[in-house]
């Protein structure tokens, strides 16, 4: 009997080890991944979650593609769930508050945006929140006598209302391209106490033909705040003169389009292939006439 | 009498042969190597053109050279049958009907090489349908189809007056007679056909020579227009021509003796033939080496940094064999023996014919390639194989196919038609008789 | 960035001649009772309409109209038209600034942008060459992309009009319409561009994809290619993947008419970028005109150092 309890204890002990063991691989099989969430609101739109997603690979951090991130708002539950992303070669992926969040969304201060992996088969389960409290720039333009301001206010969403946000860093940029050009002297600011920064603007930057130019204050990266970003149109670039390339490109050139054949090109050679081949066809019609003699003249 | 015995001999002398066994041999040959070159093109056509050696640096290799030489050659119709007519030079009637069977030849696969060179040969069509006349190899295209047809019927206008003799000594009923009947059983030798033809004859003369020349300077120009050292030169346009009338003169001194010989026309191409044309075939190789110093003793003489490189490599460097080996064999050898009367006779002649052909097909390899080798920026971050060029065996089956295939055109067309013209023979022969009497 | 107007607006397609005739427009106008997917959609998610209503072109070619709460913003830009992509994107004029005193040869550049464009490694759009100009003079390394010049000899010389200067600035290929001739492979004398001599190693869901000049992709066999500035990352506002691939920020990108650059985290005024430290361009005295500058490799981040024992690159397989 005694050997029988003895022997049904090993199994079971047998067992639990290789169960054991088993979960032990599955979990030294998984990776371990590490998904970032980072806020952005331009504008006051509705905000973008901007998803990054890295695995850490002989001691370096590599980008992971192809996995599914879920996204939630404040809870994790299908009410609060915002969308499923796929992360892309660079490991990134983003994904716009949905509309339907927008009320919920306006009257809050704060939120909390969760992302999860769940069930994917290279890494472990993981999950990672990002609370935001919401913020807003005010951003005005001043142009008196030609001297032009930046203003820009922080202000935070409280049950009071919105306040001014002391102490904040931010910077006042001309939007370009693919980035953005400090407008500044600083490269950034501080806040002071009303949530105020201003600096004048003294560039003397292109624009477009009317010499327009987006100006925009920002807030990188904030534990608070996210990143947030303010536009406004002004007349303050010089008109762009009109561009001297996009001018040569309408002439006629050796580097154009047939269309635009330099003339030269177009009417000598012409002339002279004309002229050739008039004789050719000529010629031709010579073997004709040659032809003609031959069948009226009897037989030689 | 003696007209009509002297005209039915000259007659039963230059009409068309059956080949021997020489002659089979030889077509046998010949046809054996267009095989194998339409094989080394099945080949790139279905592999790509991985399966030649050219890569990024050496992008152009000998099939473009190749090219430059055929519309070399082709420039012998010109000379021979245009300016020697021109000029009155009385001793061209036998050797005008070989100069422009090789251009006409020589040209036609001119533009078959040039086809094969492309990596999308099915796209042909876009050059006419999408051309951009700003483009050199527009011109190119141009002048060469403008070439083509100009030489065919400066082929054939003289071609009519030999069809009668040829209709009548064709076995009645044959295929070969209906050939000949399809193309000018007209042409009965009225005196009215004959200012037709005769007129049509001296505008071509006039004509083809500065189409001649067209063609081989806008060939140069595929070169010139570039920056780059070895080709960016004013002179491109001279320096091939010049080049083209010496390896014409060549190419028709070789095709003189080989018909002598093998159709036994020593009473036709006389031993006076080829002294004249030694004399000839002088004064171009001596005018292509003028041409050839300057275009390498000047740039030399400054070595600009862009161009000591290619310098370099063609005069002691990996093509300094072949450089001096086509220098000497295409040029100053011909010039030294051809100086002597004995060197002209018709075997050395020929031989120095040879050398002018062998010797000028590698100066082209040599204007091709050894420029592509000597790039601007240094050969880096490519494979070791990128950094040199020898052709493979499809290049090489695809390139001597095509000779052969220039070769193979001209062998049947002397099957068909008498090489040298019958009826201008005969009416020679009666004008130095009527003036002796 | 969310933006309404991407989805395309009534106006615009008319320019685009979608619709052949007034008739069609008026049988389209009359189907305006059907439920479209946005509505459909929105009343799923229970979204509250805002009374504005936007007029839409449907799949099916009727105009819809469409209440603007309902439209959901996307990111996706339509595809452009085969003229567009040879005519560029208007008002701007792309240049490239490349600072030789930050490269280290790490290649990072080449491996993005041979990822990117599906080019086998003995094809490399961007060259990294050591170079040395004279005995007594400094060696650096000098990567090389194609120069986009304004007065391209590579253009002049296309008998097809299979490469082309756009309005801004870039030079593209038609990889269509090229017949593989190499003539601008001849005229170019940066050495910048590659020929497709063998059949390219292309995953088989990007050979069938249409071919754009943009993107340059795909690649076939038997046509040149090289580098393109990455048109269809600029069409998004983004910087070509050398530019970001780059851990040093070797790489300057830009338009000329906004006298702006950027290399990802420094953005700098063009003009004060080149005066400063003295930019220039390769083969200036050749006349080409290249959109490439280079900044010299003075007051160096890492001293110059080949390390490359021949290392062999992979040959062609044939």
């Amino acid at each position: 009997m005694k050997r029988n309890n003895y022997s049904i204890g090993l199994i079971a002990v047998v067992l639990c080890l290789m169960a054991f063991l088993v979960q032990a691989q599955d979990k030294a099989e998984k990776g371990t991944i590490k998904i970032d969430l980072a806020y952005h609101q331009m504008n006051n739109d509705l905000p973008v979650i901007k998803v990054s997603a890295k695995t850490r690979k002989n001691k370096k951090f590599q980008p992971v593609e192809g996995v599914e991130i879920s996204l939630f708002f404040n809870t994790e539950t299908s009410q609060g769930f915002l969308g499923r992303v796929e992360t892309s070669t660079n490991g990134a992926a983003s994904l716009s508050l949905p509309v339907r969040f927008k009320a919920q969304f306006d009257s809050l201060f704060s939120f909390k945006f969760i992302g999860t992996l769940i069930q994917n088969d290279s890494f472990q389960d993981q999950s990672t929140e990002l609370e935001i409290t919401k913020a807003k720039i005010e951003l005005t333009l001043e142009d008196i006598d030609s001297a032009r301001t930046i203003h820009a206010k922080v202000l935070a969403f409280q049950d009071t209302g919105w306040v001014a946000q002391p102490e904040t860093e931010i910077k006042l940029v001309v939007r370009r391209l693919m980035s953005d050009l400090t407008a500044t002297e600083e490269e950034t600011f501080t806040t002071d106490k009303n949530g105020d920064a201003a600096a004048e603007f003294s560039l003397n930057i292109p624009g477009d033909a009317q010499g327009n130019i987006i100006i925009g204050a920002r807030i990188d990266d904030h534990e608070m705040y996210g990143s947030l970003v303010s536009t406004k149109a002004a007349k303050w670039g010089v008109p762009l003169a009109s561009d001297s390339f996009a001018k040569s490109f309408t002439k006629r050139t050796l580097w154009a389009t047939r269309d635009k054949t330099p003339l030269w090109l177009l009417i000598f050679p012409n002339l002279i292939i004309v002229t050739v081949w008039g004789i050719i066809f000529y010629l031709i019609y010579q073997i004709n006439r040659i032809k003609k003699l031959g069948r009226t003249n009897d037989p030689v | 009498m003696s007209q009509l015995t002297n005209a039915s001999k000259i007659t039963t002398d230059l009409l068309p042969q059956k080949f021997g066994t020489g002659g089979r041999i030889w077509t046998g040959i010949l046809v054996v190597l267009c095989l194998l070159g339409l094989y080394g093109y099945y080949r790139q056509v279905t592999l790509g053109l991985v399966v030649t050696n050219m890569r990024d640096y050496a992008s152009w290799g000998i099939y473009i050279s190749n090219f430059v030489f055929f519309v070399a050659i082709s420039l012998v119709g010109s000379l021979i049958t245009a300016i020697f007519r021109l000029a009155s030079v009385e001793w061209r009637t036998p050797l005008t009907r070989i100069a422009e069977i090789i251009a006409v030849s020589a040209i036609l696969f001119a533009s078959i090489i040039i086809i094969v060179d492309m990596g999308r040969p099915e796209r042909f069509t876009h050059l006419f349908l999408y051309g951009r006349l700003q483009s050199p190899i527009m011109w190119d295209v141009i002048v060469i189809t403008t070439y083509l047809t100009i030489s065919v019927l400066f082929l054939y206008f003289p071609l009519l007056h030999d069809l009668p003799i040829l209709i009548k000594n064709s076995k009645d009923g044959s295929v070969r007679q209906k050939f000949y009947k399809f193309i000018g059983s007209f042409w009965k030798g009225t005196a009215a056909q004959f200012r037709i033809s005769e007129n049509a004859v001296r505008i071509i003369s006039v004509m083809i020579i500065p189409v001649a020349l067209a063609i081989h300077t806008v060939t140069s120009w595929l070169f010139a227009t570039t920056y780059r050292p070895g080709w960016d030169s004013t002179n491109f346009g001279a320096y091939f021509v010049s080049g083209a009338f010496l390896v014409g003169a060549g190419g028709v001194v070789v095709a003189m003796y080989v018909f002598r010989k093998a159709y036994k026309l020593e009473s036709y191409i006389t031993e006076k033939h080829f002294d004249n044309m030694s004399k000839i075939v002088v004064l171009l190789a001596l005018v292509y080496l003028y041409f050839n110093i300057n275009e390498y003793l000047v740039p030399a003489f400054k070595m600009k940094k862009a161009e000591e490189h290619h310098l370099r490599s063609l005069f002691i460097g990996d093509f300094a064999r072949l450089f001096w080996t086509a220098i000497v064999m295409s040029m100053i050898v011909p010039v030294v023996v051809l100086l002597f009367p004995k060197g002209r006779k018709p075997f050395p002649a020929f031989v120095m014919g040879l050398f002018v052909v062998v010797g000028a097909w590698f100066k082209r390899y040599l204007i091709v390639t050894p420029t592509m080798l000597s790039p601007f920026l240094p050969m880096y971050d490519v494979p070791d194989s990128y950094k040199r060029y020898f052709p493979s065996w499809e290049e090489w089956a695809i390139t001597t196919g095509s000779l052969a295939g220039t070769l193979l055109i001209i062998t049947i067309f002397t099957r068909l038609f008498p090489i040298i013209p019958i009826h201008e023979t005969i009416e020679e022969m009666e004008n130095i008789k009527h003036e002796k009497t | 960035m969310v933006d309404l107007p991407k989805i395309v607006p009534l106006s615009e397609i008319k320019r685009r001649n979608f619709l052949k005739g007034a008739g069609a427009m008026m049988a389209g106008i009359a189907g305006c009772n059907s439920k479209d997917p946005f509505t459909t959609e929105a009343k799923k998610e229970q979204v509250q309409p805002s009374g504005e209503m936007v007029k839409l072109l449907s799949t099916t070619g009727e105009i819809i109209e469409v209440d603007k709460a309902y439209l959901k913003p996307t990111e996706e830009i339509p595809s452009i038209t085969h003229m567009a992509e040879r005519m560029g994107i208007e008002g701007k004029k792309f240049v490239m600034v490349i600072d030789l005193s930050r490269c280290r040869n790490l290649k990072k550049c080449q491996e993005a942008c041979n990822h990117a464009h599906f080019v086998s490694d003995h094809q490399n759009w961007i060259k990294v060459y050591p170079i040395q100009d004279a005995e007594n003079t400094s060696p650096f390394w000098q990567p090389t992309t194609c120069m986009h010049c304004d007065d391209p000899p590579c253009v002049k010389v296309c008998p097809v009009d299979a490469t082309f200067k756009r309005v801004d600035g870039i030079v593209g290929i038609d990889a269509d319409r090229c017949i593989g001739c190499r003539f601008c492979m001849a005229a170019c004398p940066y050495s910048t561009r590659v020929f497709n001599w063998d059949q390219p190693i292309v995953p088989p869901e990007v050979m069938a994809l249409q071919y754009s000049s943009e993107t340059s992709c795909p690649p076939k066999i038997g046509t040149v290619s090289k580098c393109d500035f990455c048109p269809d990352m600029a069409r998004k506002g983004e910087l070509p993947h050398c530019v970001t691939a780059c851990p040093n920020g070797v790489f300057f990108f830009g338009d000329l008419n906004e006298d702006t650059v950027t290399n990802g985290s420094e953005t700098v005024r063009f003009s004060e970028l080149i005066r400063d430290r003295s930019g220039y361009r390769l083969m200036e005295d050749l006349g080409t005109k290249p959109s490439v500058y280079y900044l010299p490799p003075v007051d160096r981040l890492f001293p110059f150092k080949n390390e490359d024992k021949h290392e062999a690159k992979p040959e062609l397989h044939s």
